[in-house]
């Protein structure tokens, strides 16, 4: 294919050691794939993983195996990752839900968002720390009054706009955002969300996108995946999932995209799934173009 | 029909260092037995606060500055502590937004929801008790409740924490339940669960219940009545219907088309401009005039009254005025 792959990954799985016999698999066996410029949503209920997978695709967590290549480099081999690791930490950022917790409270928003800067000795393009501060901020959309302020003196939207602006300082390739909206009131969630769009249209930005608000999904992602009790069920283009969902949990997601109109949603049935339905093993088997479907080893078409 | 909750022109103010914050402006609603009322609006425009207010458990800093809050024929306005307290969990109780931080995690889960049994029916033997909680885990939909009510809130995923809250708010078999953002912390296909659920609950045991969300989306399931909250005030308040095939204020359409639902194939989504007011100084005329793209002359100097569309279909906004200019909504009616 034409399009460059930025990000690979492997068959990850990540293990989380409850006790001595007991463990989690996070993540089981997930591949996927970024192209560059393009916005990935994963998408899963809480616990399914999703931001386990974020976490090993940005160094945080080591998987327990797989391999998650980014430009083709192995980032959880040590020796490659040393080689390359101004390039890795700079060009890969990622973006948290809480800002209450991802800012520091105690600091000033010109000295968070040049903060990367300070640490990756880089120097500024734009002249002065505070100049670059100022930059980024017209960037994701705030006016140089607020470099002066405290985090906690913004509201929701502003804040992560902030955390937004920070990531941008290292002008990097790959934004992963870790349900960057969830916590947003629906109005500012649009304001965050045709931010992103911007910065993939205008600028070339690739995004991981994770978010449980699958309208949003819809919106504003190129490629889905469905990710289901650390399994990934179904990846697809989104217009392909949404028109087309293959995968039970896909189909019981789907059903539970609340309606604006209250008739049809009253109307609407929802479909559930349970744990018990999803068998063990199984591989991502090719169902159309580019989409991928999850299906245990013995079971045909349904 | 009989009112079950009548509230009158209740104004809540915080007293802050910074000077009075005016978080309830004037805002009059009631709501009828068994009745769903979602009360819509942004985060600090005072519909937490609102709820608050009625239940009385809001911070010392706050004070009901005027108006009257009317339960039942009784008027609790000057209700004090005391009394308040005997009402609580019988008359109404509440739902908290996040179910981690509403449950004791030193606790069972049956020992908090048989703590709310025994509060309200203080009579009751232990096995009478367990009856009980058993039964009303059954009825929010926890089943196998003899071997769940043994386990702790850390062992319970967070919809099923949520119906535990639930379980704990109907202990006493309230008239009216508050739901504070129930769903917000939680993931689509359990929201919609929780929705159900709620609807459920209400039309069994015929709970009027207050639904305090920021989405008009979840709203769409739920609602009999929609009142939408900005800057303290009621802005529109009508049917479920009314409100989303035929909505009238400005503020109403811009929270409806922020939606992504309703951006299907457009390159962006709609925004509402600007920033709510600061309520510590509210800006003389309408709240939303500096934010509203059909605002008129006149959204500057004088707050609009409440406007009549139909008997249960009022809005505030000048626009209904029979001077105004006649504008095509960019929402609306095309459902209908």
């Amino acid at each position: 294919m034409a399009e460059e792959i930025l990000l690979d990954v492997q068959h990850l799985t990540h293990v989380f050691p409850l006790n001595r016999r007991m463990s989690v698999r996070a993540v089981d066996d997930v591949s996927f794939q970024i192209r560059r410029g393009e916005i990935f949503g994963l998408v899963g209920e809480s616990g399914s993983g999703k931001s386990t997978a974020a976490r090993c695709v940005m160094n945080l967590y080591r998987p327990r195996s797989g391999r998650i290549l980014y430009k083709g480099i192995d980032t959880c081999d040590a020796a490659a990752f040393r080689a390359n690791r101004r390039m890795l930490q700079t060009t890969r950022q990622l973006i948290f839900q809480d800002t209450s917790s991802s800012l520091n409270q105690r600091m000033r928003v010109w000295d968070i968002i040049t903060e990367p800067l300070r640490i990756q000795r880089v120097v500024p393009p734009r002249g002065s720390l505070r100049a670059e501060a100022a930059f980024q901020m017209h960037y994701v959309g705030l006016d140089e009054s607020f470099l002066d302020k405290y985090p906690p003196e913004l509201s929701g939207g502003q804040r992560q706009r902030v955390a937004i602006a920070r990531a941008l300082a290292m002008e990097p390739e790959l934004l992963v955002a870790d349900e960057p909206i969830a916590s947003l009131d629906v109005s500012i969630q649009a304001q965050i969300v045709n931010l992103f769009k911007h910065l993939q249209q205008e600028h070339g930005f690739s995004f991981l996108f994770i978010a449980h608000d699958l309208a949003m999904v819809e919106f504003l992602c190129d490629r889905v995946g469905v990710m289901y009790r650390g399994r990934l069920v179904e990846t697809a283009p989104t217009a392909e999932l949404f028109s087309n969902p293959l995968h039970p949990y896909t189909r019981a997601l789907l059903s539970a995209i609340p309606i604006p109109d209250p008739r049809r949603e009253r109307s609407r049935q929802l479909v559930t799934f349970h744990g018990e339905d999803l068998p063990p093993g199984g591989a991502l088997r090719e169902a159309g173009p580019d989409h991928f479907v999850l299906r245990s080893s013995g079971s045909g078409e349904d | 029909m009989a009112e079950l909750l009548e509230v009158k022109n209740l104004s809540v103010s915080f007293f802050t260092p910074a000077g009075e914050v005016q978080a309830v402006r004037n805002v009059s609603f009631s709501l009828r037995p068994g009745e769903v009322l979602a009360v819509v609006g942004e985060s600090g425009c005072g519909k937490s606060v609102l709820c608050k207010s009625i239940m009385k458990l809001l911070p010392r800093t706050a004070r009901i500055q005027s108006g009257s809050i009317v339960v039942n024929g009784a008027d609790i306005t000057g209700c004090r502590e005391r009394d308040m307290h005997r009402l609580r969990g019988k008359l109404f109780s509440m739902v908290f937004q996040d179910p981690m931080t509403a449950l004791n995690p030193t606790m069972t889960l049956g020992a908090q929801i048989g703590e709310a049994v025994r509060v309200h029916q203080p009579g009751l033997s232990g096995g009478a008790v367990r009856q009980r909680v058993m039964e009303l885990m059954t009825l929010v939909g926890i089943d196998r409740p003899e071997e769940r009510m043994k386990l702790y809130p850390h062992n319970f995923s967070g919809g099923q924490r949520q119906r535990g809250v639930m379980a704990i708010a109907l202990a006493g078999s309230p008239s009216i339940l508050f739901a504070d953002e129930p769903t917000t912390a939680l993931d689509v296909t359990i929201q919609a669960q929780i929705l159900d659920l709620l609807r459920d609950v209400q039309a069994r045991l015929g709970t009027a219940t207050v639904f305090v969300t920021h989405d008009l989306g979840v709203v769409a399931r739920v609602a009999d009545r929609v009142a939408v909250m900005y800057a303290g005030r009621i802005v529109e308040t009508g049917t479920a219907e009314e409100i989303f095939y035929d909505p009238r204020h400005p503020y109403t359409w811009g929270l409806l088309r922020a939606l992504p639902a309703l951006n299907r194939g457009r390159d962006s989504l709609y925004t509402i401009p600007g920033m709510p007011p600061n309520l510590a100084h509210p800006p003389a005329g309408d709240a939303f005039a500096c934010r509203n793209e059909y605002a008129l002359a006149i959204d500057y100097e004088e707050e609009p009254p409440m406007f009549r569309v139909t008997d249960t279909h009022y809005a505030a906004t000048w626009l209904l005025d029979e001077r105004a200019p006649r504008i095509t909504p960019p929402i609306g009616g095309a459902h209908g």
